[in-house]
């Protein structure tokens, strides 16, 4: 039987979302509660799909994903989902329905053949809301030629504690049955998996069909369906086409006359098609034929080629003898291969090659390279790249599936998809923008506007899952600011990455585009950059990441020369694009912008201080410079960001679109602060300003400001002020712990982040569950003190406000937060109702009930490590709160410390100026520690590496609950311990060089005024950029090195400044940390000693001199290491060392 | 029909046939190997379990090469780790001792590759 690849066509719902060319700007379909379209998903042989994507774009879904290939592979029915107890309807051809599964997590479903014909699936969503929640929505799109395999091979996930569902599960448990009425009955398993039973007797086609073997291939060859740009109104038209072709086997209608842009590359009914991903030239539809792996036209080959033809009009449901019988020639040569190998290594050493080849094929070395090999991306293909590329299999230009490796690979897919899309996206915008020059000043604003977001949300709606989508399109209309971050940041990573190419020694070219878009960093980079401005700045890494795999590469290969290459043209048409838009709308060009905004963060300083008081003056400058003036710091980024974003929003308003070009417009800010914020507003703050974006506050965020629409009319002067408005409202109490309303919401004050002024409070918002008030906390409120882990970006700590009264003012100052104390748990930070219960393995969040939510205690911010990290199995909530604190948990893995804290020191040797933004993590593989942040990597001495359990626990003379203390404050890792070796740069030319040291003037203020003098001369500006290009190995320069070209011959804290005081006996050193940790026993004072201890014993050799300074009660040891490396501990007054 | 020893070279722009023996160590890196082997249209799935075999007498292929390299005691000391799957040592292991591990696997795979479309399986560079 001719098989179509989507039985039923597409649905209605798609169809109109490819003649109209966009998705739908507003929901449609039905919608489970979290507002995901389901309505846009189908259900094909090809898996779970969106617009025909594979839905796995998440690192924690790859593994789902891997299965879910597999099991469509092997017959089953791909069932997952995403944090949703999900049931599936079947509707069996008569009419019966049977509530087949319910599951907490992904699992493949077993369904009879003979249902699949015309069965339909209603997904349900059984979220926590209960039944009463759910919708259905039916699916028809079902192959019905998917059949089980004789004998499946088992899923990555099947064990025998994780049943699948089986024909016939016999797992004890719930049954679901509705057999009296619809003649079906399933079993539940104890773990809450559901078994299908068939509805009738009968052959049992997994038992009884022992020649199955033998039997035609079920499996329609499908290609990987691309993202399609439709940007050609006549493409629909060509897919009809298209279509029609396969049946008739007429390739002249696909050949559309429309001119479209191309067709759908869809599995003919014919079979044994395939179809290479498009590039936006012009391919037509074909049936039954081969698309060149460059997407160019195909009509000639699918004419010419009888063979193909004859298949599909037989029906061939896919792979042709003559290449069954090169396969089975393929597998013979391995075969013989392989034996031949085994052979020379011989029976004692077989074991050994085996082990070392599983070994090497999980080593990055060896992995890139075979991969790089064996997946044939060649240079003509454009997608050759080194980093993970073996991870994919690829021919021609189209990717066909994952190989063994790593969670890049999803991000790969959608690299190389994004890549692609992106011309066309380009090409429909240039459109676009000829189109309303024509139009009045008004009505163009106003149109560009609404096709940018429609083209914007439409490009990455493609590229990412349905939550992502479903977002945009009905938020993107409100989001002007994410768009031209998108943009911007686009072009930049693409024109970073492009500016060089190599020639190797063998003589084959790649150039950094290539590199680019093979990386799977810049297709996250892009993909999430243009999603969340939270995310933006991994675009920045990404850009890295290219250079990167540049860099790799011209390793491996060796390089006969490098050179430089002209710029992308999609960079060139993205700053083209831009540079029309922000014309059009009055807006200043970016560089300019970027001067603005550098502006208003100064007039923003200055009415900090004004607000502050002269008083507090004082108090605030110093903090400024410290982990907590970062935190307020950062507060005040992301009340700029606010600023910026309600700025822009007003600029955006139709009344004000009208006047553009007014001089209040020209100086917005707006859209450029974004890139201009610190990594510290980016990771903190950008949240809130994403969300600002989508025309609502989400509900999390900690930043003194109110909602866009509050803020839409305001001035840019009115929305600073309302940024930092002190005086409340007669409505609006806002005391420290005092629940109050405004705006519609309900918020509460507090200091989390100890920063003392009461001025300044955080704002969080206040939810109402079952009677109960919870505040919701972010990582940016949470972080700074001690190491929190990555996962929490994402994510709030919802804690519930079991004593709202308000402290005294001169008690809180003391006591800082009134739920110091108190637990919270983990959620979604976006939905509270969803509880973070652990981590997979790829330490991404899964969610499930909230009696398995982690536990978070704002006392001890390190034990989410522990709760959520580190343990095998984490215990529950109430475990949780009993066993907290009661002993240093066992399972921690020894190189769990990279999340402690690494950044609390780690640009102490640069200027003790902390910066929290800095992440830290060792490598194991080359022993390094390196730093990350401000788009810049930082190179430490492995020497400096935190302590680890067993010498906490050694420290402390096996007490387990002072080593646990220790563990968890934070000060494993002694401020001023790390010692930067080495800064990495984005990449080796001027402009990069000059960026790099643009950020790095966060860390130091007299990094900065030395950067700044030596950049006020050009003549300097430009030998110093030189020098140090000259400098850079592999991207790194060594930071001596570069502080002396810096005219920072020293350290900013210099060894020389150090060098005061008492001169102490390095001999004695140790035994005076000694001695005094043993008097501190009990007391907190004990850790300083041991770190120094713990100094003195590792580098001891290193220590050149030590010096002892008074400061009132407490005094400071210096120790000099090598004579220019300082670590400085500030302990109590005790006893001469 | 072609021979799957002499297939079409995709980087062969006239799509002339490929003699895989005497092709240079370049042509056969760049060769994609799927389809030079005349394998594309095969299911996606075939293709993947083909490329993970193939993958895996790589990298057994590297193992050998590998150890070739190693005298007894260094032989010696990989057992240990590997009655230990100690992953870390072996990567540092390797990083000491053969110099010129790149090289290594690319020689390898271009034999790997050579072999497989020539269908010269039995001799191992």
């Amino acid at each position: 039987m001719p098989v179509s690849a989507e039985v039923g066509g597409p649905s209605e719902i798609e169809q109109s979302f490819k003649q109209s060319g966009y998705p739908e700007s507003k929901p449609v379909g039905d919608k489970i509660p979290n507002g995901i379209d389901v309505s846009q998903f189908r259900l094909t042989n090809e898996g779970l799909q969106m617009y025909g994507q594979p839905i796995a774009p998440n690192p924690d879904q790859l593994e789902q994903f891997q299965a879910l290939k597999k099991t469509v592979q092997s017959g089953e029915w791909p069932v997952f989902w995403e944090k949703h107890d999900i049931s599936f309807d079947l509707i069996h051809r008569d009419g019966k329905t049977q509530r087949i599964v319910k599951f907490k997590e992904p699992r493949p479903v077993t369904i009879h053949p003979d249902m699949a014909p015309t069965a339909k699936i209603n997904l349900i969503d059984l979220d926590s809301n209960g039944p009463g929640q759910t919708r259905q929505v039916e699916y028809q799109d079902i192959n019905p030629n998917v059949r089980p395999p004789v004998n499946p091979e088992p899923l990555p996930f099947q064990n025998d504690e994780s049943p699948i569902l089986q024909s016939r599960g016999n797992k004890g448990g719930e049954v679901y049955s509705d057999e009296a009425e619809n003649g079906f009955s399933g079993t539940q398993g104890d773990d809450g998996s559901i078994s299908v039973d068939q509805p009738n007797s009968g052959p049992d086609p997994f038992i009884d069909r022992p020649n199955a073997a033998d039997e035609p291939q079920p499996f329609i060859e499908r290609p990987v369906r691309e993202p399609q740009p439709d940007i050609d109104p006549g493409r629909a038209e060509a897919e009809e086409a298209s279509e029609d072709a396969a049946e008739t086997g007429d390739t002249s209608a696909a050949n559309s006359e429309t001119g479209g842009n191309s067709g759908e590359p869809e599995a003919s009914e014919g079979g044994g098609a395939t179809s290479d991903e498009r590039d936006g030239s012009d391919t037509k539809g074909e049936a039954g034929a081969e698309t060149g792996a460059d997407g160019k036209d195909s009509k000639g080959e699918s004419e010419s080629n009888p063979d193909k033809d004859a298949k599909a009009e037989s029906g061939d449901p896919g792979t042709d003898e003559e290449t069954r019988k090169k396969a089975e020639e393929v597998k013979a040569r391995l075969a013989s291969l392989r034996e031949s190998i085994e052979a020379k290594l011989g029976e004692d050493k077989k074991g050994m090659g085996a082990w070392l080849g599983k070994k090497m094929g999980g080593m990055p070395v060896f992995r890139e390279r075979a991969g790089f090999y064996l997946s044939v991306a060649t240079a003509a293909s454009g997608v050759l790249g080194l980093g993970d590329v073996g991870s994919y299999l690829k021919y021609g230009r189209r990717v066909l599936g994952m190989v063994n490796y790593g969670n890049v690979s999803s991000k790969m897919l959608m690299g190389r998809e994004f890549a692609n899309e992106v011309p066309a996206a380009f090409q429909r915008s240039e459109a676009i923008l000829a189109e309303l020059e024509t139009k009045p000043e008004a009505a163009k604003a106003a149109e560009l506007q609404e096709e940018f977001q429609k083209l914007i949300a439409y490009q990455i709606g493609l590229h990412q899952h349905g939550v992502d989508l479903a977002r945009y399109a009905t938020e993107a209309p409100k989001a002007p600011p994410p768009v031209m971050s998108f943009w911007r940041r686009t072009a930049n990573a693409v024109g970073n990455a492009v500016k060089e190419s190599v020639t190797t020694t063998e003589g084959r070219k790649r150039t950094g585009k290539m590199l680019l878009y093979s990386s799977p960093l810049i297709a996250a980079g892009l993909v999430t950059g243009g999603i969340l401005p939270v995310l933006a700045a991994k675009a920045a890494y990404a850009g890295v990441s290219a250079f990167s795999s540049m860099e790799a590469y011209k390793r491996m290969k060796g390089v006969e020369k490098t050179e430089a290459t002209p710029r992308s043209p999609l960079a060139d048409k993205t700053a083209e694009l831009i540079e029309k838009y922000q014309a059009l709308h009055g807006l200043t060009k970016p560089e300019e912008s970027d001067v603005a905004a550098t502006a208003k963060m100064t007039e923003i300083e200055a009415l900090r201080d004004k607000l502050l008081g002269a008083a507090d003056k004082k108090q605030s400058e110093l903090k400024w410079n410290n982990v907590r003036g970062k935190a307020f710091k950062r507060s005040l980024y992301g009340a700029g960001a606010a600023f910026a974003f309600f700025a822009l929003t007003d600029f955006f308003h139709p009344a004000h679109a009208q006047a553009a070009g007014s001089e209040q417009h020209r100086s917005s800010p707006g859209g450029i602060s974004n890139e201009k914020m610190p990594s510290g507003g980016e990771t903190g703050n950008q949240t809130q300003f994403a969300n600002a974006t989508t025309g609502e506050i989400k509900g999390i965020t900690s930043e003194p400001m109110s909602g866009p629409e509050a803020a839409h009319h305001m001035t840019p002067d009115e929305a600073l002020k309302e940024a930092f408005k002190q005086e409340p409202s007669p409505d609006t109490p806002q005391k420290f712990g005092s629940v109050y309303s405004q705006g519609g919401k309900e918020w509460i004050n507090l200091d989390i982040d100890h920063s003392g002024h009461v001025n300044a409070p955080e704002k969080f918002q206040v939810i109402t569950e079952g009677g109960h008030k919870y505040a919701l906390v972010t990582v940016a409120d949470v972080r700074g003190h001690d190491g929190v882990p990555e996962i929490m970006t994402d994510h709030a700590v919802k804690v519930e406000l079991v004593n709202t009264s308000v402290k005294g003012a001169d008690e809180l100052m003391h006591d800082k937060l009134s739920i110091e104390e108190q637990y919270g748990v983990l959620v979604d930070k976006n939905h509270p109702d969803q509880y973070v219960v652990s981590l997979d393995a790829n330490e991404q969040a899964k969610y499930g009930p909230k009696n398995m939510a982690q536990a978070f205690m704002f006392g001890n911010k390190r034990s989410i490590v522990e709760n959520i990290l580190y343990k095998d199995n984490p215990s529950g909530w109430e475990q949780e709160k009993t066993a907290y604190g009661s002993k240093l948990d066992e399972t921690m893995n020894r190189s769990d410390w990279k999340y402690t804290v690494g950044r609390s020191g780690a640009m102490a040797s640069v200027d003790n100026n902390l910066s929290p933004e800095i992440q830290v993590d060792w490598d194991h593989k080359t022993n390094q520690l390196i730093g990350h942040g401000n788009n810049l990597d930082f190179l430490f001495n492995p020497t400096d590496r935190p302590l680890d359990k067993e010498e906490i626990l050694a420290s402390t003379g096996g007490d387990k609950g002072l080593a646990a203390a220790i563990y968890r404050s934070g000060l494993t890792f002694p401020e001023g311990q790390l010692q930067v070796e080495a800064v990495k740069f984005a990449g080796p030319n001027p402009a990069d060089t000059e960026s790099a040291l643009n950020s790095m003037k966060t860390f130091s203020h007299e990094l900065t005024t030395r950067i700044d003098l030596a950049f006020g001369d050009p003549t300097r500006k430009a030998e110093l950029l030189q020098k140090i290009q000259s400098s850079v190995h592999d991207n790194w320069v060594d930071r001596d090195v570069l502080f002396k070209l810096l005219a920072m011959p020293e350290k900013a804290i210099t060894a020389d400044q150090a060098k005061t005081g008492t001169p102490l006996d390095i001999a004695g050193l140790e035994k005076y940390a000694t001695a005094n940790i043993s008097a501190f026993n009990s007391s907190p004072w004990r850790i300083p000693f041991e770190l120094l201890n713990q100094t003195v014993k590792r580098l001891g050799s290193a220590i050149t001199s030590a010096w002892q300074v008074d400061k009132g009660d407490n005094i400071v040891i210096s120790v000099i290491l090598n004579d220019h490396d300082v670590k400085q501990f500030v302990l109590p007054k005790v006893e001469s060392a | 029909m072609n021979d799957i020893n002499q297939t079409t070279n995709q980087d062969t722009p006239t799509g002339a046939t490929q003699d895989w023996n005497s092709a240079s160590d370049t042509d056969v890196m760049n060769a994609d190997i799927i389809i030079a082997m005349g394998l594309e249209t095969l299911s996606e799935a075939e293709k993947v379990a083909i490329i993970d075999e193939m993958t895996a007498t790589v990298q057994l292929g590297v193992a050998k090469r590998v150890m070739d390299q190693l005298d007894e005691a260094k032989q010696q000391e990989l057992s240990s780790m590997m009655e230990k799957d100690d992953s870390e040592a072996l990567n540092q292991f390797l990083d000491a001792n053969i110099p010129d591990f790149e090289t290594l696997i690319e020689q390898e795979m271009v034999a790997f590759k050579r072999a497989m479309l020539t269908g010269n399986t039995s001799p191992q560079a």
